[in-house]
């Protein structure tokens, strides 16, 4: 995987990681449901676990994950802050 | 590396287990096609049809004889089992959502035809025993409840097709190795579960499934480096067994940029 800039907002950083893991060069719309419209199957989600946790410097309990904290990026990136400032 | 040595005409031309003229999908609701006991508990995972694992060559040869089945080639992802920090095989896994619809049973793949038997194969191919075949059908078990799939008390006729089956499938060291990779996970997820979750395996069974979904999805319930370590023993034994090399190239050897070219010590 090619390096993913830390200094952007979470957003893109979550965005650049999901395009590596799916092998897309397009844009993917911050607000698109992943999950709903199969974008992201199981998977994919512990990937993302991992990258989120690994990134943002966050531990993640595993009781508190939701469809709806994994449901776009917009929604990852807002779960990421909201663990950052507890 | 894709598998070049199985004779996939040959597997598909056992019986599966789950025979046409078996029914017993009437007494299970097709729980194979459907785990709807155990996916009704689930918020990521899909709530519809069974995740299923392609072999190596046997895409191709589905591609090849008929196609996909129905709706599967959407779903199609593949998945890179390490056998070091420098190789993988790869494997590629479907959704399918057909719920035991599917049209062309004789094309099922092939952890279809096997299910519900699992067989523990040593590195040299041979079948040591029997496992039940899904992670839910083991974790049924440490929960000590029945799975079910009710062909999990089959006849010694089935056996004997089914270690018959295996006996073909296992001269490939790809499908040794893919085989004894999927028992050492399950083995290793349910070893990390007694061991640092052991509260668990009292919780009725639909908190268990929704519990063990989350640890599964955050990482919890493998160690990747000790999980690493083990499928790169299991891949040494096989290669000391069919030849190095029989799982796929070797890595090229590091050269050490300290001495020159032509340089005498």
């Amino acid at each position: 995987m090619t390096a993913i800039d830390n200094t952007q907002l979470p957003e893109s950083q979550i965005e650049e990681f999901l395009k590596q893991l799916l092998g897309r060069s397009d844009r993917v719309n911050w607000d698109h449901q992943l999950l709903d419209e199969g974008l992201i199957v199981s998977m994919e989600i512990l990937s993302l676990v991992t990258f989120l946790e690994e990134r943002f410097q966050i531990a993640i309990d595993p009781f508190e994950i939701s469809p709806d904290s994994f449901s776009s990026i917009r929604a990852m990136a807002e779960f990421v802050r909201s663990k950052r400032q507890s | 590396m894709e598998s070049t040595s199985t004779d996939w005409e040959r597997i598909y031309a056992f019986p599966a287990l789950s025979r046409t003229d078996s029914e017993c999908w009437e007494r299970c609701s097709s729980y194979c096609c459907n785990p709807r006991r155990v996916t009704q508990n689930f918020c990521f995972f899909p709530r519809k049809g069974s995740e299923l694992l392609i072999l190596p060559g046997e895409l191709e040869y589905l591609r090849r004889v008929q196609g996909m089945q129905q709706g599967c080639e959407e779903s199609l992802r593949e998945l890179r089992v390490p056998i070091s920090s420098a190789r993988t095989i790869s494997v590629y896994r479907v959704t399918c959502t057909l719920e035991g619809r599917c049209s062309a049973r004789e094309f099922r793949p092939l952890i279809c035809r096997m299910y519900p038997l699992f067989p523990i194969v040593a590195p040299d191919g041979r079948v040591t025993g029997l496992a039940p075949f899904s992670l839910f059908d083991a974790l049924f078990s440490m929960l000590k409840v029945d799975s079910p799939c009710v062909l999990c008390q089959v006849s010694l006729i089935e056996v004997d097709n089914f270690l018959s089956l295996c006996a073909e499938l296992f001269k490939d060291p790809v499908n040794v190795f893919l085989v004894m990779a999927a028992h050492q996970y399950k083995t290793h997820m349910i070893d990390r579960l007694i061991t640092h979750y052991p509260e668990l395996s009292k919780e009725p069974e639909s908190t268990f499934f929704s519990k063990w979904e989350k640890l599964f999805l955050t990482g919890k319930l493998t160690d990747q480096s000790a999980l690493l370590r083990e499928l790169a023993s299991i891949a040494d034994r096989i290669e000391v067994t069919f030849g190095a090399g029989s799982l796929g190239p070797l890595p090229e050897p590091r050269i050490d940029s300290t001495h020159s070219p032509g340089t005498c010590e």
